[in-house]
């Protein structure tokens, strides 16, 4: 998100980190009884 | 008897992109999407497979709370709260680090940025109250979570309901949220809309 100034003070609304998500073979099974 | 939910998922979410996982209905979208916001938990699940935060293998996605943000399809929130007050709620509960001023800077901030000005102090409503529309209440469900500022965004079906304008600025919002650094993710019904 943009950087704005509010009220003289600037707000950073930009990610603290950069996040990357990496997923391999997921497999999900559920148990029914 | 076992049955297989998900089967051999591999991907990457990757930051300043919009990913968006497309499937029919009960193929398993909005199960992936919490599995990997974690958010998935049950003892009659069995989970395998690897997942990697920043490259680096995890096993519990809830360490990483502070930074996942998730959308749900319904929007939660208040018939007769407004989205300010629906923020300033948020800011209290969550920016517990904030004062009071710094957290209304935030929430006026929010509003501006995602264009509520005009209905900022109009009921968010339901079917018995009139309020802000749907597209107005999609964009406060989704500044509820920006507020904690997330690096990665989960949104589970954000333009159901919604006309196909108003489901395209939503889209372009989430766009433009990736362009800035998120990594978004979101399951989508209509791609087309």
């Amino acid at each position: 998100m943009e950087e704005t100034v509010a009220n003289g003070r600037q707000f950073a609304f930009k990610p603290v980190d950069l996040f990357e998500l990496t997923f391999v073979n997921l497999n999900v099974v559920a148990h029914v009884k | 008897m076992d049955k297989g939910i998900l089967n051999k998922c591999t991907g990457v979410f990757s930051p300043n992109t919009f990913t968006a996982i497309v499937g029919p209905s009960g193929c398993g979208k909005t199960t992936m999407l919490n599995l990997l916001s974690g958010r998935l938990l049950s003892k009659n699940l069995t989970l395998t497979g690897e997942l990697y935060a920043n490259q680096k293998p995890t096993n519990d996605l809830n360490e990483f709370g502070e930074k996942i943000g998730y959308v749900m399809q319904n929007d939660v929130l208040l018939a007769t709260f407004t989205p300010r007050e629906c923020f300033m709620f948020i800011a209290n509960m969550r920016l517990i680090n904030l004062n009071k001023q710094e957290k209304h800077a935030k929430v006026e901030e929010l509003i501006a940025i995602l264009g509520l000005s005009k209905c900022a102090d109009t009921y968010v409503g339901n079917e018995l109250i009139r309020g802000v529309s749907g597209g107005e209440k999609k964009r406060t469900s989704i500044g509820v979570e920006l507020l904690i500022n997330p690096s990665i965004l989960f949104l589970d079906e954000p333009t159901t309901g919604l006309d196909s304008t108003t489901a395209l600025h939503v889209i372009q919002f989430l766009n433009k949220l990736a362009k800035q650094g998120r990594t978004v993710v979101s399951t989508i019904h209509q791609p087309s809309s």
